[in-house]
């Protein structure tokens, strides 16, 4: 039983392995010495305790679209939504927040404010769950549509007065509804949000395991034909998991909002639904392995900023994609080296 | 003949987890015979000529093709060095018609530009000299499953192979259908080449094997060579598969199951009155016009007739995956003609697909998610499922049907194709042993199953009309309907075009068939 998780390990040391030569081959090629752009990117992340806090907050936001694309994976579905719906649900928490009487307490603020965020992802990303189970709408090409007009939409709203005068974003959030920063990483936007991420990651590894509604949910992830002709109500699942997924991923507004910014504008967590999914796809099912990947790839984002004077930091997204791919091939190499052992 | 095998295996071994398919099986295919491979479900049979066919490496062991090692082990290599193989399941792609399908990995080309008429003309001369027309501008989707088979062979046969091995070629086919592919197995033999038979008919043994080997868990436990007297001998060599001296055996021993008169209530519980429904592109075959049949409690209802003339669009619009177009469908007297599967379900519908894969189980899910799929609410508690209970449901099935392996964490896929179909049945007739079913709606449910499984089964099928449901058998197979059957519907043409008692000749029901 044991031979497909060795497998695995196998493949992720493999896809490592070969991830980093792409990296010295690229600082090679752009004149630098590997050895020492690698100190000089552990120094800007891990060497300090700025740079840690830094990779924690990226990470939060990572792991928790990450959660929001591993929901949906389960059910063999992809969640591209997930972008609109960070976008929009970060917009609401600073519409709303903004407008919380100045005395607020963080024990009404916090919670309806997570609320908020997580109603608005979920009501975001229902009508893409409705497409597909009632008409067959590949999810994918909603969620590029509504990618598109969440970014529309928050730009005019923000145009047409929900920013405040003069500025590009909305008015600040009253103290009582901003989240405590991480105490040992002065300076950074390290903050409790990740203990939120952490939490929801976990609970739906239990969810999925544990639950009539997540091995449902595998079923339709294994076969929708098969779910279907077993009676398993495949639409409405696929309508709840992608609302779930929506509502998860619009919870980074906790993290990029109320724990970091302290208000909302245009595009302050763009990309992050996209970074979470490659998470997702890297760590399959595994929880401990989101929260992994979450923090390498947040590593690898905070660090292309500390190198980004010597070599440009778009070499660091070249690795990134080049890390998915290893990893999407590496199982075929160790197959294929296994084949030849064997022969 | 020659003294030299076209294909020796030796010493082969292959695991999946913790079980053995196969463990240390030899198997010699010498040209001009018909080489049978018979064994129980999970025996390891599949696993031994995909091994031979390069569809799966061994973990351990040699596999020669014509005096030398088969490298790569992968089915391009075994088909360039002369191996050609017919699987159990259809490795057709749906949507393309059977010519594009038969030109897929060689797509003859002119001027850069797909040109398949000199392929065609190729294929119709190949399909003619062998008896195998098959409609080649059509879309498989719509084929039969017979035309499909026949597609199947046509592509095998293309390249001319010296070796030709046919997975469980007859389990899909009407009799009539596949006493033609056996036939064909053994002309190909006697013009030369190597044929490995896999099948669960041992009749089919008796009539076309030269040669046969018995395995039992991934072992030989028999092999007799041509001549031997064993291989007329049906019982003997179910008696070796199934490695006991059972006291049901032979395939026509199994008569009399259980046809003493069930219970008659008079409560009506499924009635199909005037259903037309259209295939459309589902694969369903032909339409559907105008059947309606009535199903009393304790009943059990056979539908014989020749592939393609209505039994997939009617067992698709019972079950809810059709539309029907006309017509009403009544489960208790409630209308279920635009109900979903999941309220049919509700309302007693169980279900025994003909396509697994399709319907019946999902390769990924752990063979206990299978048993229980749809239903798991009935091994939870507060939404949260004990995974014990479903174990104990696992073991459950390991003892009434002879699961094998033992392993409910295993992946459902990696089960052999009868264990899988025994899944599928105790996961559908778990409901009607406690009193819940209307209707068990079963499509072939004994198709690719063992001898003592298939006996279990019909078993099951009498218990759960006695148990109080309808029960309607859609089967190919003619002794089984008149075995267990009260009456026997014929379609033709998507219509019943006969009712018939359970011990009409065959040759009567055959009749009515053809017309």
């Amino acid at each position: 039983m044991n031979a497909p998780r060795a497998a695995r390990t196998r493949a992720i040391l493999l896809a490592a392995l070969l991830s980093a030569i792409a990296f010295e081959l690229a600082v090679l090629a752009w004149g630098e010495s590997p050895g020492s752009i690698l100190a000089q990117l552990f120094a800007g992340t891990w060497g300090t305790r700025f740079g840690a806090g830094q990779v924690l907050f990226k990470a939060t936001s990572i792991a928790l679209a990450g959660a929001a694309a591993q929901i949906a994976l389960r059910a063999g579905l992809f969640q591209i939504g997930a972008e609109g719906a960070i976008a929009v649900s970060a917009l609401a928490v600073g519409a709303i927040g903004a407008r919380l009487p100045a005395s607020v307490s963080p024990i009404v603020a916090w919670p309806l404010l997570a609320l908020v965020a997580a109603s608005v992802g979920a009501l975001w990303t229902l009508p893409i769950g409705v497409l597909r189970a009632r008409f067959g709408a590949h999810e994918v090409i909603s969620g590029i549509m509504t990618n598109k007009i969440a970014g529309a939409l928050v730009g005019y709203l923000l145009a047409r007065g929900l920013a405040e005068r003069a500025s590009v974003h909305t008015a600040p959030l009253p103290p009582g509804a901003t989240l405590v920063r991480l105490g040992p990483f002065p300076g950074s936007a390290a903050n409790v949000a990740i203990f939120v991420a952490i939490a929801v990651v976990v609970a739906w590894a239990w969810i999925a395991r544990r639950t009539v509604f997540g091995r449902e949910v595998s079923a339709i992830g294994a076969s929708d034909t098969v779910s279907l002709a077993t009676g398993i109500a495949v639409g409405r699942r696929q309508i709840e998991i992608l609302a779930l997924s929506g509502a998860v991923a619009g919870l980074c507004a906790l993290n990029d909002v109320m724990g970091y910014k302290g208000y909302a504008e245009e595009g302050l967590s763009s990309g992050v639904g996209f970074t979470g999914l490659a998470a997702a796809l890297l760590a399959g099912r595994s929880s401990v392995g989101l929260l992994a990947t979450a923090l390498f790839f947040a590593t690898l984002s905070q660090g292309g900023l500390s190198i980004n004077a010597r070599i440009p930091m778009e070499i660091v997204d070249v690795v990134v994609a080049l890390v998915i791919l290893f990893v999407a091939v590496a199982p075929r190499i160790d197959e294929k080296l296994g084949e030849e052992d064997r022969a | 003949m020659t003294d030299t095998a076209a294909v020796l295996l030796d010493g082969i071994e292959k695991r999946y987890g913790q079980t053995r398919a196969v463990d240390g099986a030899g198997l010699a295919l010498f040209p001009g015979r018909v080489h049978a491979v018979v064994g129980e479900n999970g025996a390891g049979k599949s696993t031994l000529l995909k091994i031979a066919g390069g569809v799966i490496a061994p973990d351990r062991g040699r596999v020669l093709v014509l005096d030398r090692e088969l490298r790569p082990a992968t089915p391009r290599e075994a088909i360039r060095r002369g191996v050609a193989m017919v699987h159990q399941h259809f490795m057709l792609v749906p949507t393309l018609t059977g010519l594009e399908n038969l030109a897929l990995g060689e797509e003859p080309t002119r001027l850069g530009m797909l040109h398949l008429s000199p392929l065609a003309a190729d294929v119709e001369r190949l399909a003619r000299s062998l008896r195998l027309e098959v409609p080649l501008d059509v879309p498989v989707a719509r084929l039969s499953i017979g035309e499909r088979q026949r597609l199947e062979l046509l592509r095998a046969l293309r390249h001319a192979p010296k070796v030709l091995i046919l997975d469980e070629p007859t389990a899909v086919l009407a009799p009539a259908e596949a006493r033609a592919v056996l036939g064909l197995a053994r002309d190909l033999a006697t013009r030369g080449v190597a044929v490995a038979l896999v099948t669960h008919h041992l009749d089919e043994v008796a009539e076309f094997a030269d040669e046969v080997t018995v395995l039992r868990r991934g072992k030989v436990v028999a092999h007799h060579p041509p001549g031997d007297p064993a291989i007329g001998d049906v019982g003997r060599l179910a008696c070796e598969a199934v490695g006991e001296e059972p006291p049901v055996v032979a395939r026509h021993a199994r008569r009399g199951v259980a046809r003493e008169p069930h219970v008659r209530h008079e409560r009506v519980r499924l009635r199909v009155d005037d259903l037309h429904v259209d295939p459309g592109e589902a694969g369903a075959g032909s339409p559907l016009r105008g059947v309606s049949i009535e199903l009393a409690q304790g009943e059990v209802v056979g539908v014989a007739g020749v592939e393609g003339n209505g039994q997939h669009a009617l067992e698709l619009a019972l079950s809810g995956v059709l539309p029907s177009r006309r017509g009403t469908i009544a489960l208790d007297g409630a209308d279920v003609t635009r109900v979903t599967i999941a309220d049919r379900r509700r309302r007693g519908l169980a279900w025994i697909p003909s396509d697994r894969h399709a319907h019946g189980i999902a390769d990924e899910l752990p063979a206990r998610d299978v048993l229980l799929l749809g239903a798991f609410d009935e091994a939870a508690r507060r939404g949260v499922v004990d995974d014990a209970e479903l174990d104990r449901s696992f073991a459950g099935a390991v003892k009434a049907l002879d699961l094998r392996p033992d392993a409910p964490e295993l992946a459902a896929g990696s089960f052999s194709g009868g264990n899988q179909q025994k899944l599928v049945i105790a996961r559908e007739l778990r409901a009607s042993r406690e009193g819940r079913a209307a209707l068990v709606l079963a499509a072939h449910p004994t198709r690719g199953v063992d001898v003592r499984a298939a006996a279990t089964i019909r078993r099951s099928l009498v218990d759960a009309a006695r148990d109080g449901a309808a029960v309607l058998v859609i089967s190919s197979d003619l002794d089984e309907l008149r075995d267990i059957c009260d009456r026997i519907v014929v379609l033709r043409g998507g219509a019943v075009v006969a009712t018939l008692p359970p011990d009409t000749p065959v040759s009567v029901i055959g009749e009515a068939m053809l017309g």
